[in-house]
Parts: structure tokens; C-alpha cells; sequence
């Protein structure tokens, strides 16, 4: 009986692609890759565990950038980014078909494994375009516009350049509270930086004017008699709520 | 009177205007500035109807000076009013954007004094936000109709879409319920506006600094349902629109009821389905290559409210069907009820690595439960036996009775009150 093989690797995109790589040179077939820290004793199946190198993740990176395309490669590092457990085996399974058929791949959506990786790498992307609106920044006594999220994928990363480029001028802080990590931006660059929740916060003064305004806005501008809301909370899940001025308590 | 309580008043106010989209604009930031526009728009919130929230959307004033009868703001009207000053308007505008409420601001207004000082008021706001704080982001800016053509050229190359709210679909309607505007005055600016962007477009060949002339286009707004205007007009009056003056969007507004004047029909709720057939029939002529004669006559000058446009045109065209997935030209699949643009295109992309079955066209997002009466797969036909028109409508109604029709008008109305996420209709 041939038992199952899974891979555990270190958590990081370079130990990701270092396992693709192990998978190709040593012409093993795993049924999982996961990261080390999610991964539950399971007697059932052999154990490997990679240990990420630079050098073969970096020939991994090019060649999927070179034989493949630049959005696949964009694809796997969002895939990677949804930090689902089966991020792994999708971006392998998917490499596989990218490999064979180059820039076509993506075109490929009746292949399951394509499918699997389009609706993935459409879930991270989704949550990326919807919190570009729904962030909500308030400003400390210190100046900072500080914002709080909580989202389902690690998406902080992919938001950073967005704010970048739109409030280059000031201070300001994208805190994802759930995984202790945030976005600092100093008016010239921005760094990931690990970050607790921070115990209380002092709002600078009249920065409560402007949420009293918001929230005054808010409520005025819908119309009773079209009331509808299932179609409100499909278009804007209740999950994001909490951390909405205009929602939030 | 404090800044709270004017937004309170002058958002109530601008909220019938239901365009709200950021899109078509990548403005991008200037050293030292605030903000940019993204080209696909994007949503911040949603309110208690499900409508997204994307612009400050507000009236500068809604003192107005005219009394048009299906207007909330009508002169005889009896309402608290207020005015912004340009300077609160801006500080607004500026911190709520800082704060990630919105993509930028809706700015329209009531006439003040005379069309000529409201379009003016506008052009100074709109200097103190590009000019001195060096704002970036996205500017809706509605036209007044009967402002000078001079006022209107300056500030199309401070915003980034104009408007003009054509209001009342027919010259008949506007005579009864808007006695003070005329046709002429609306379409006018429409056609200068078009004339801006086209000399800019021309201008920017040869000086590629040269201003842009509102980038992301224009758009109108109709109100549905408070004259006896026929879909039929409507649809051809949009389609006019497009073709000749090059419109980006046509939005239907299901009117409200907000006066009880004698002059307007007595309805307890705003006709929604109608407003979405009409959504609908509008995506089959931008989208799907329809024209509005193939939807709609004389004869047949109302949408059937019980079944979407693009269905009720396949079953007076039964004899088109079936069609053969895995040969059909693309223009043909987009004219199949179930399948949409992206899963027409997603069909033709798919089909060059294999032949496609009823299976794979669930994956890839077609609406079997409709397509399947239309198509056939590897010459498979999975629908009724009869190619009846009578017979396969039957089946699609008491599919889509076990839910309530209003809110499976909606559900087939992904995007269409101006929400940017979901913009292909899956119909």
C-alpha cells in the first residue's frame, strides 16, 4: 500500500516555491503542502519537510515568470497570500498545467485544477478591492491616520502601494489585528512591521466631528421605500462591518 | 446653521440622483498631493437599499429657483433649506477623503439666483480643491443646464465626469412637470460637453500636457415611471444617446413618489422591476449587441415584467435555437439567457483545449437553469422536448417563481445602481 505524502514547509512564499521545486526534482507527487505550524500529526501519511532555499525558490520564481506568464505568477503569490491549507497543492497542481502550456493556461477554465486557482486567487483579489473602499482611517492625537481590519486573507501587503500613492503626505498605519501585523507608511516608504492591538486609542481632536458627519451622511442618503437589505449585506458581507465607522458598535 | 446639519439636509437631498460611480478616470497624484481616481471605480460602503456609497454626493444648495413638480426641491416645497459655502464643501471633501469614506465628490445643486451663479460657485470649489490643496481624486460635477458654454468649458477640465440629468424622457413630460426647462437646454450642454472632449482629445495629440476635458466621460439620468412614457421611447431615446453623443452611462431612477401634485400618477411604491427591466435592456444594447427595435415596437412598447429582455427575446426568435456550444460564434452566446459576457467569453477561450459539456459550462458560470432550453452540448440538448416558446417559458417562470420576484429582479441586477464590483449582468 502506497501511502499518501505531504510536504511541510516553513510558511514562507520562498519555502512555497522551494517545495514546487522538490516536487519537480524529486519527481514525487504530494498530496499536501502546508505550512508546518497548521499541520495536525496525521498517521496516515508520510512526512517531508522543506527547507526553503533561496536559490532553488528563485530558479522556481523565473521560470514560472519566463515559461509561464507574469500573471501566474501574480496568481500563485495571492493564492499563497490566502493562506487557505490548500494554497499549497492549488499553486503546485496549477504549475504542473502552467509548465505544459505556457501563457495559455489561464485560458484553460475547464480544468479543475485552473478552476480551483481562478476562484482562489478571485477570493484574495475580491477581498483586496473591497477593502480598498471599506478601510476606515481615523486620526491620533499624534497625527497618524491609523486604520483597523481584520480580513479573511493577508491582503495588507497588496493594499500598501494603493494608500502609497494616495496619501504620500501623510502618516499612516493599515494594522491587519487578527494576524499582529501592519503597514507603516512614513511619508516616504512603507514597511510590515509586527504590531499588537493596541490597548486604547486617542483620537486627535474633532476627528470625531468629521465621524459624526460621516455617519449623519450615511444615514441620509438611503431611501426608505427601496429598502433592501439582503442586497446590502451580499454586496457588503457583515463580517467587514465591525470595523466601519458607520457600522461599527 | 452648523456644517452637520447642512450635510444632513443637502445629502437628503442629492440622494435621488443615483449615479454614484468612480470609474473611468486614472487621474493620477501630483507630487505633494491627495489622492488619484482608480479606472474601475471602487465602492465604500452600501446603504440600508443596497445602493453603494462610492462620492460624497451632496447638493451645494437646494434653494432653488424653479418648481418643477416631481422635484423634492421645488421652490413650492415646503423644506428646511441650506447652502454650502465653498469652503465647507472642501474641508469636507478633503477629510473625508483622508479617511477612506470616499472616492471623491458628487457636487450638484438646486439653480441658485440663475444657472450662470450656480455653474460659477461650482468652478470656485472646484479651483480651491485641484488648485490649492492639490486634490486628485475623482470629481462628478453636474452640469446646469441654460449655464453659459463658456462656464461649462472651465469646469469640465477641473472634473473628471459631467452630467446632465435629462429627468423626463419625452419633450411632453417636460412641458407638464418641468414647465421652466426645456429639451433644448438639456441637450445642449450634452452636445457641448461632447464637443469639449473631443477638441481635448484632439489637442492632446499635439501638446500631450494639454488639459483633459472631463476623462471620464458623461452621463444622464431618466426617472421612470412619473410620466406615461412607453419603455420602447425610453430605450430608443438612451440608445440615441449612446450613438450620437457618445454617453458612458444612462441611468433609470424608479421614480418616487415625493409630492402628491394631482399632475403625477398616485403609486404607493417606486416601479423597481420596471427600473430593472430597463437596466437590463440598457446592458443588451452596450454590452450584447442588441439595438432597442430587436427588444421592443410599437406593437410591443412595454417589457414583459415577469421574464428579463434578453429571454423574452429568445423566445420570439426560437427558431435561432438551439445553438451548438461548442460552435456558436461569440456575438451568438452572448445571445443565449444564461450566459453573460464574461461566461460567453470565458466559453470561447475555454473550447480551443477541449470540447465543453454541460458540466464544465456550470463551472465556468453559465445559468443552466436557463440556458439549458436555448443550447445544445456535443449535440446534447438537456432542456424540454418542445421548442414551444409557450412551453419553455412555463418551465422558466416556475423556476424563478419559488422566489420573490423583487428580489430576483435585483439579484439579476448585479451592479446595476452604479455599483462598480460586479459590473457584467448575468442574464
Amino acid at each position: 500500500m502506497s501511502s499518501t505524502l505531504r510536504y511541510l514547509y516553513d510558511g514562507s512564499f520562498e519555502g512555497l516555491l522551494t517545495a514546487v521545486w522538490e516536487a519537480y526534482y524529486a519527481k514525487e507527487d504530494p498530496s499536501e503542502i502546508i505550512w508546518e505550524g497548521a499541520a495536525q500529526p496525521n498517521l496516515l501519511s508520510s512526512t517531508k519537510m522543506i527547507y526553503t532555499d533561496a536559490d532553488k525558490a528563485d530558479r522556481v520564481y523565473r521560470a514560472v515568470e519566463e515559461k509561464i506568464s507574469h500573471d501566474a505568477l501574480r496568481r500563485i503569490f495571492y493564492i499563497y497570500l490566502s493562506e487557505e491549507p490548500e494554497s499549497g497543492i492549488i499553486i503546485l497542481n496549477y504549475l504542473r498545467i502552467g509548465f505544459k502550456l505556457g501563457a495559455a493556461v489561464d485560458d484553460y477554465h475547464a480544468e479543475p485544477s485552473v478552476l480551483k486557482s481562478e476562484k482562489l486567487y478571485n477570493r484574495v483579489a475580491m477581498e483586496k478591492h473591497r477593502l480598498a473602499g471599506l478601510i476606515r482611517f481615523k486620526r491620533l492625537e499624534s497625527g497618524v491616520f491609523y486604520s483597523k481590519i481584520d480580513p479573511d486573507h493577508n491582503v495588507i501587503a497588496l493594499l500598501a502601494p494603493h494608500f502609497a500613492a494616495r496619501m504620500p503626505s501623510e502618516y499612516w498605519i493599515l494594522h491587519d489585528a487578527g494576524r499582529g501585523i501592519a503597514v507603516f507608511y512614513d511619508k516616504n516608504e512603507w514597511v510590515i512591521r509586527n504590531l499588537e492591538t493596541p490597548e486604547d486609542i486617542v483620537l486627535k481632536e474633532g476627528e470625531e466631528t468629521y465621524q459624526e458627519m460621516w455617519k449623519a451622511y450615511y444615514r441620509h442618503l438611503s431611501i426608505e421605500s427601496r429598502k433592501n437589505m439582503r442586497l446590502k449585506k451580499r454586496m457588503m458581507p457583515v463580517r467587514y462591518w465591525k470595523n466601519l465607522i458607520e457600522e461599527g458598535d | 446653521m452648523d456644517a452637520l446639519r447642512k450635510l444632513e439636509i443637502l445629502a437628503d437631498a442629492a440622494k435621488y440622483d443615483v449615479s454614484c460611480s468612480s470609474s473611468g478616470s486614472n487621474r493620477q497624484n501630483k507630487k505633494g498631493g491627495l489622492g488619484n481616481a482608480s479606472a474601475a471605480g471602487i465602492c465604500h460602503s452600501w446603504t440600508d437599499d443596497g445602493r453603494c456609497i462610492s462620492l460624497l454626493k451632496i447638493l451645494m444648495s437646494n434653494s432653488c429657483i424653479y418648481d418643477c413638480v416631481y422635484c423634492v426641491n421645488r421652490s413650492s416645497n415646503d423644506l428646511p433649506r441650506a447652502t454650502f459655502t465653498p469652503e465647507e464643501v472642501v474641508d469636507i471633501t478633503i477629510n473625508f477623503y483622508k479617511r477612506n469614506y470616499i472616492e471623491g465628490l458628487f457636487l450638484s445643486s438646486a439653480v441658485v439666483k440663475s444657472p450662470d451663479h450656480t455653474m460659477e460657485q461650482f468652478i470656485e470649489i472646484l479651483k480651491k480643491l485641484r488648485d490649492v490643496e492639490n486634490f486628485n481624486g475623482y470629481i462628478h460635477l453636474k452640469a446646469i443646464p441654460g449655464a453659459d458654454k463658456k462656464l461649462l468649458d472651465q469646469a469640465g477640465r477641473y472634473a473628471d465626469r459631467m452630467s446632465v440629468n435629462i429627468e423626463l424622457p419625452t419633450e411632453d413630460g417636460l412641458k407638464m412637470l418641468a414647465p421652466q426647462k426645456k429639451q433644448n437646454e438639456i441637450l445642449g450642454p450634452m452636445n457641448d460637453i461632447k464637443q469639449g472632449m473631443l477638441q481635448s482629445i484632439e489637442e492632446r495629440k499635439i501638446f500631450r500636457n494639454s488639459p483633459k476635458f472631463v476623462p471620464a466621460g458623461q452621463t444622464t439620468q431618466l426617472i421612470v415611471g412619473a410620466t406615461r412614457d412607453s419603455d420602447y421611447r425610453i430605450l430608443k431615446l438612451s440608445e440615441g444617446l449612446y450613438n450620437d453623443f457618445q454617453l458612458k452611462r444612462v441611468y433609470y431612477s424608479a421614480f418616487v413618489p415625493v409630492s402628491t401634485n394631482p399632475l403625477l400618477p398616485r403609486i404607493s411604491s417606486p416601479p423597481l422591476v420596471r427600473e430593472n427591466r430597463l437596466y437590463q435592456a440598457d446592458w443588451l444594447l452596450r454590452f450584447y449587441g442588441f439595438n432597442s427595435d430587436e427588444l421592443l415596437s410599437e406593437d410591443k412598447p412595454d417589457f414583459d415584467l415577469l421574464l428579463d429582455p434578453k429571454c423574452d427575446w429568445a423566445l420570439r426568435n426560437i427558431d435561432k435555437f438551439p445553438i451548438e456550444i461548442n460552435k456558436a460564434e461569440y456575438h451568438m452566446l452572448l445571445r443565449v439567457p444564461g450566459i453573460g459576457v464574461k461566461s460567453a467569453q470565458r466559453i470561447v477561450s475555454s473550447r480551443r483545449f477541449c470540447q465543453l459539456d454541460f458540466d464544465d459550462l456550470k463551472k465556468l458560470g453559465v445559468v443552466l437553469k436557463r440556458a439549458k432550453y436555448f443550447i445544445t452540448c456535443k449535440g446534447k440538448h438537456s432542456g424540454i422536448k418542445s421548442m414551444e416558446p409557450v412551453n419553455i417559458r412555463t418551465n422558466i417562470l416556475g423556476d424563478s417563481s419559488k422566489n420573490d420576484p423583487r428580489q430576483m429582479s435585483l439579484f439579476d441586477l448585479e451592479g446595476g445602481m452604479g455599483n462598480e464590483l460586479n459590473i457584467a449582468l448575468p442574464i
